[in-house]
């Protein structure tokens, strides 16, 4: 039971992450000199705030961080699937009010980080140790703040340990504006960058310099577009009236100026670089693509911070590795196969025949019917292709990295994705039904007679794609993962110089200043490492497009939708898309069309504009203002 | 299936809370229900069922001050029959309507409240028929405000309560200017590119609308017409 | 002074020190009310009227007011470096002039005016009849009154402009502001405007037809009730007022100015519904404006504001009128150069804007903010152009658009009115002006 569980994930995170030391110790109560005294009590308190850390990993979704301690099963939802990114194989669930929230856990980082910022000044450790920690945990604080900020817009600000002596009232801070929290994540940001080393001596996954350069940049762009957009889905209330949620667009200028300084830090220093930016063909694009997130270290020039998933077991592992290999390579896991990248996301990468826009897949000779999206029509005159990835060909190489698309090969196996057939006499048999014969051959209407050799369309198990390719990035080829929880033990890379890039590029066409010659190379120097050979100019549809297609599947999607006020207009009653393989039995030897179609069983979403905040909890008790229409 | 054993326990929780609560209160007795009416012409103002005009309700004696909204339907009348004698403070929010200010009511037995507003645009003379494969609507627009008009659109859907939170298909158009009282609009939607929604012989309901650019404003109608395509 | 900025509402005011409501048990003795002479009244209703308000709180050394240069200054000093006043007025037309410390580009030396002068005042009633302006409202501070010198001066210059006023037709009426005052001020206002009345003879048809009046009564306006900005005094304080100066027999009709968002209660106006109360009281209203939208936001913040307080209006039978200014500008009364046009004039658009807006929506008469008033920038008299203002030290002075005529703003103002009297012709699109 989830309740249950919830009440048990505290002893659980700090046995986790403690380990034996702490156990020995009275858990209710800080012992300040006790642990703090000992350097290695000091890593341990710390190892533990970089654990509640709300990094939006693989152990991420709407309800929450760290979905892999007590019962990880989350039927396999990811952030992807609210977004036009991807849905999940079975079920079609939106943003609801109770998702996306981070309060009680964020404040709680919040006072295990003041109970550590007081107590720095009255350690005897040197004065880099001391610096170090000072940089450290206002780099928490910033990065927990910035959670809360995109969450619920002006929060209550908590500098210091807050103790109770007796009158819970005075214990009471109200909201901070909107305005005032966002700077002060950013003053944040810069006592960290100001106090932080560039390196920790072993290369441990600690916050650096640079790591607080990369927040800071992350942050700035979303207050930025914010500011810039706010207007586009106004909302009213007493939180707006007191500027509680909210901020005007004259702060647009100054938080862009902000992502710009920050990001041109990083690019200046010299420090990072794009892993492999000059593949010899798009096939190498894609392997060196699909690399970089099967195993993140590979590429340290590029990952500017990783989240470690160390060992197999609950807090540790994750479930990328059964939820979404393809149903063929379930390994034994009963559901696999649940992530469903859409076509409305296969429609924005770019074709390397005719760059610099997204190129929406023509399923037709005469190719004026993208947005019929009626099904399958007799009249039509298909393009027919002998390779079921045919249509694909020409399509930027990080979409193969990214899907596995029909036919081709995964862990061995040619993927097979098929959705039905259209008879030889003409019509169409889809989604099912019994096999047929022709031509002398037995067809089967998911292309293979047994439902272990396929992995597209049957609805059995909810285990096949329904928008016609099936999931990729992130996933390890060479591994096959035990069907248990938590046994995939790939990291995460929480930021990526190629994000750095983009931020920078569109910071600069967002606010028409900074130097739009660079602005232009960060983009198109991200598009040569995807195998693209052709320069496009800087403007902000290049830029989106770019953030789509580099970072997607990353856990972006959704915030560059909230801060760019764009979900309530992407999602107006709105249904996402499904590009259908189906096998055309009318020509000898039978070859593949494909139809652009509405994804079945997944009713239309929409995105109201009280969404963009959520409610805070509790008010009846903290007595804050809460947020509009809650 | 594991999804279903993940999901049920929560429902069940969810069920007991439920449950638990409404055992701890009275019964409610009483009941509210108006209409939204046009100050000037005294006709029902059109709305949407979801995602349109709001009326917000807080019940006076309790310190939490909790808002509670009650929906409208397409034909602007409204009606809560759980509602406890009491008074309340009751303010219709983010509607297609010129905002109007909270007032304090008396709710005791069967209470008539209508709400007299000034609707953002009047959509008039509208005439919506099939010509030929498509459905064509015309109509005139009386805005009642300075600010532009953002969009106009025709939606089709099977149910009555069709409009553009509820339409399978939609022709719509971004206008963004101050209307003239004067000119015909026009929009049309094409029966066959759209066949998966719309199938020729069945009855759909088609309907007008367009939005005034307010803040947080919502489409105004004409009544919906039903047609057999 | 009118402030721009509105503090945010932070303080949720409890019901609980609402008045209460007088429940009046005892049976009321029939009151006669007063009944005015209305024989030769020029301005016997507010409706159809435009009207601005006039500061006339502007002294020059040696104009006799001995208030040395009165909201020229800054800190004492009225030279390069030191000035409150944003846009310089145009003083070509004017007899009576004083040389300042300010000079010209061409060295020549920067004269301002004095409304102490009665042939000043005369000359901008001269323009308003010109320009088809109804008239103005005349400001008494009570924080300046109060004293012996601030009486002094703001009793001339009303003196200055009621005589003009029956000179070039022209609409007057008093308004007092109450910023800076306190709830003991309330007494003093009472006795202030009962000796106005004996020492001007304001409600004498005779004597003052120019005096406006408003449902058979001369109006008075009393300027700063609700605001949430920290006043030293409260709507009950008003309520008072407002009942004493009407009395028992309503000789007096009431202008209110409230702030902006007086209907909802919200932002810069304080949580009380007493504030209704009162406003149910009075004759006319008028919210304040200035500050609350610039071009950009005026439609999405006064496109449903507006018919929302008409109709409220209409309910409750009060009269409404919208307040209209050219632009806002006060980089030199707050020492800060990113304020000096801080919401731009764009020749003349965002005031035809408010108008077309005032009018398109129903309003029947407006409040120009304001004639004189060059500290914040939203005067509509004759000021210079921008490149022919004097010097200012390492500041600036404003200055209208250099395309536009110095009295440009006096005639859009104009057209206004026209289209307030009735005119046709005119649509959300800027009249150009033919010459």
């Amino acid at each position: 039971m989830k309740l249950f569980r919830c009440i048990l994930l505290l002893p659980v995170l700090f046995s986790l992450s403690c380990g034996d030391v702490l156990d020995k110790q009275p858990l209710d109560k800080l012992q300040g000199e006790n642990l703090f005294s000992n350097p290695e009590g000091v890593k341990l308190y710390m190892a533990n705030l970089y654990y509640q850390l709300p990094i939006e990993d693989f152990t991420f979704f709407r309800q929450g961080f760290n979905w892999n301690t007590g019962d990880p099963n989350n039927g396999g939802f990811a952030p992807a699937m609210v977004t036009d990114e991807a849905v999940h194989t079975e079920f079609g669930d939106f943003i609801g009010n109770d998702d996306f929230q981070w309060w009680d856990q964020g404040y709680k980082l919040i006072r295990d980080t003041n109970i550590l910022i007081d107590i720095i000044p009255t350690l005897s450790v040197s004065e880099d140790e001391t610096k170090a920690l000072v940089g450290e945990s206002a780099f928490i604080r910033a990065y927990a703040y910035f959670a809360l900020a995109k969450r619920y817009g002006g929060v209550p600000l908590i500098t210091s340990v807050q103790k109770y002596e007796g009158d819970v009232e005075s214990l009471k801070v109200p909201r901070s504006t909107e305005k005032e929290t966002w700077d002060f994540v950013l003053k944040e940001c810069d006592v960290a960058i100001q106090n932080l080393a560039e390196s920790w001596p072993g290369g441990e996954r600690r916050a650096t310099k640079w790591v607080a350069y990369a927040l800071k940049s992350r942050v700035a762009l979303h207050a930025a577009s914010l500011s810039k957009y706010g207007e586009r889905a106004p909302i009213s209330g007493t939180a707006v009236d007191q500027k509680l949620v909210g901020l005007d667009k004259s702060a647009a200028a100054e938080y862009y100026k902000a992502a710009i300084e920050a990001s041109e830090t990083l690019i200046n220093s010299g420090k990072f670089s794009l892993y492999k930016p000059s593949p010899a063909s798009p096939e190498e694009a894609a392997e060196n693509y699909r690399k970089l997130f099967e195993d993140p270290n590979i590429a340290l020039n590029e990952v500017i911070f990783i989240k470690g998933f160390a060992r197999p077991g609950a807090g540790t592992g994750h479930n990328y590795g059964i939820w979404y290999q393809p149903n063929q390579t379930a390994n034994g896991w009963p559901h696999p196969g649940r992530m469903n990248p859409t076509l409305d996301l296969i429609d924005a990468y770019e074709s390397y025949t005719d760059p610099g826009k997204s190129a929406p897949v023509m399923t037709t000779e005469a190719g004026n019917d993208i947005n019929d999206y009626n099904g399958f029509s007799a009249s039509k005159n298909y393009k027919r292709y002998d390779d079921p990835a045919g249509i694909y060909k020409d399509k930027d190489a990080r979409l193969w990295a990214t899907a596995v698309l029909p036919g081709t090969a995964w862990k061995g196996q040619k993927i097979i994705i098929q959705a039905g057939f259209i008879k030889p006499d003409g019509s169409a048999q889809l989604f099912g039904g019994e096999p047929i014969t022709a031509n002398g051959k037995t067809y089967y209407p998911f292309g293979a007679a047994d439902r272990t050799q396929y992995s597209g369309f049957d609805t059995w198990g909810g285990n096949n794609t329904r928008t016609g390719v099936s999931f990729k990035k992130f996933l390890n080829e060479g591994v096959n993962v035990a069907p248990g929880w938590n046994q995939t033990v790939s990291d995460w890379a929480d930021f990526r110089y190629a994000e750095i890039l983009l931020i920078y590029a569109e910071a600069i066409v967002e606010s028409g200043s900074g130097k739009i010659e660079e602005g232009a190379k960060a983009l198109n120097d991200i598009r040569r490492r995807a195998g693209h050979t052709k320069d496009i100019p800087l403007t902000i549809d290049n830029v989106i497009r770019e953030r789509r297609v580099e970072l997607a599947f990353e856990n972006k999607r959704f915030w560059d939708l909230v801060r760019r006020r764009e979900y309530h207009t992407l999602f107006n009653n709105s249904v996402r898309h499904a590009l259908i393989p189906v096998l055309d039995l009318r020509v000898s030897p039978a070859k593949y069309i494909f139809i652009r179609q509405t994804i079945q069983r997944l009713n239309p979403a929409t995105f109201d504009y009280k969404q963009y905040y959520r409610y805070i909890p509790g008010v009846g008790s903290n007595g804050l203002v809460q947020n509009p229409q809650y | 299936m594991k999804k279903i054993k993940l999901y049920i326990p929560v429902f069940l929780l969810v069920l007991t809370v439920i449950a638990c609560k409404i055992d701890n209160y009275p019964a409610t007795d009483a009941q509210l229900y108006g209409t939204f009416l046009d100050a000037e012409t005294n006709e029902p103002v059109e709305q949407d069922i979801i995602r349109g005009s709001t009326i917000e309700f807080i019940e006076h004696g309790y310190a939490s001050q909790t808002k509670q909204v009650m929906i409208v339907k397409n034909d602007g009348t409204y009606r809560n029959n759980l509602i406890f004698a009491n008074t309340y403070t009751i303010t219709p929010v983010r509607g297609n309507f010129v905002p109007t200010e909270p007032q304090e009511v008396t709710v005791k037995g069967e209470t008539q409240l209508d709400f007299k507003v000034q609707p953002y645009i009047r959509v008039k003379d509208v005439k919506i028929e099939k010509v030929g494969t498509k459905v064509v609507a015309t109509f005139k627009l009386q805005q009642t405000v300075i600010n532009k008009v953002k969009k106009i659109g025709l939606y089709a859907h099977p149910e009555p309560a069709v409009g553009e939170p509820i339409r399978t298909v939609l022709a719509d158009q971004e206008i963004n200017t101050v209307s003239d009282p004067n000119k015909i609009y026009r929009l049309e939607i094409d029966v066959p590119s759209n066949s998966s929604n719309l199938k020729t012989g069945n009855q759909y309901f088609f309907r007008v609308g367009a939005l005034i650019d307010a803040p947080e404003s919502k489409f105004n109608y004409a009544k919906a017409v039903r047609l057999t395509l | 002074m009118k402030i721009l900025k509105f503090i945010c509402l932070f303080s949720v005011l409890s019901i609980s020190c609402k008045v209460n409501e007088e429940k009046i048990t005892d049976t009321p003795i029939p009151i006669e009310e007063v009944k005015y002479d209305q024989t030769g009244v020029l301005f016997p209703n507010y409706k159809g009227l435009v009207m601005a308000g006039y500061q006339g709180w502007f002294t020059a050394e040696g104009d006799g007011a001995g208030r040395g240069w009165h909201h020229y200054q800054k800190a004492g000093k009225f030279e390069p470096g030191f000035a409150s006043i944003d846009f310089w007025p145009d003083v070509t037309e004017y007899s009576k002039t004083y040389p300042t410390a300010f000079k010209y580009q061409n060295g020549e030396n920067a004269k301002v005016y004095s409304p102490y002068d009665e042939e000043s005042v005369d000359l901008h009633f001269k323009w308003m009849k010109e320009h088809n302006i109804d008239g103005v409202y005349m400001q008494r501070f009570v924080s300046e009154v109060k004293g012996e010198s601030g009486k002094k001066h703001f009793n001339k210059v009303l003196e200055n402009a009621l005589k003009a006023s029956k000179k070039y037709g022209r609409a007057i009426s008093i308004m007092y502001d109450l910023s800076g005052s306190t709830s003991a001020d309330m007494a003093f206002i009472m006795k202030d405007w009962e000796e106005l009345q004996t020492l001007f003879k304001i409600y004498d048809n005779k004597k003052n037809p120019t005096y406006l009046r408003h449902h058979g009564r001369p109006l008075l306006a009393i300027w700063g009730v609700g605001f949430n900005d920290g006043r030293k005094y409260t709507i009950a304080d008003i309520r008072k007022l407002v009942d004493s100066i009407k009395g028992p027999t309503k000789k007096t009709s009431i202008l209110l100015g409230v702030p902006y968002y007086w209907r909802t209660l919200t932002k810069d106006t304080e949580n009380s519904t007493d504030l209704h109360t009162l406003i149910k009281t009075a004759d006319v209203i008028m919210p304040w404006a200035v500050g609350r939208y610039d071009a950009s936001t005026y439609t999405d913040v006064a496109g449903t504001t507006l018919p929302g307080d008409i109709a409220w209006c209409k309910t409750n039978k009060i009269d409404y009128a919208p307040l209209v200014f050219p632009g806002f500008s006060w980089g030199n009364l707050k020492n800060d150069k990113s304020l000096y046009n801080q919401i731009p004039r764009a020749k003349g658009d965002f005031l035809w804007q408010q108008i077309a807006g005032a009018k398109l929506s129903g309003a029947e008469a407006l409040y120009v903010a304001m004639f004189d008033e060059v500290d914040e920038g939203t005067a509509i008299f004759k000021t210079k152009k921008e490149g022919q203002t004097p010097l200012n030290g390492d500041g600036k002075f404003v200055g209208i658009e250099p395309d536009l005529d110095s009295d440009f703003y006096l005639w859009l103002t104009g057209e206004g009115a026209k289209w307030f009297h009735g005119a046709s012709g005119y649509s959300m699109q800027k009249p150009v002006r033919s010459k």
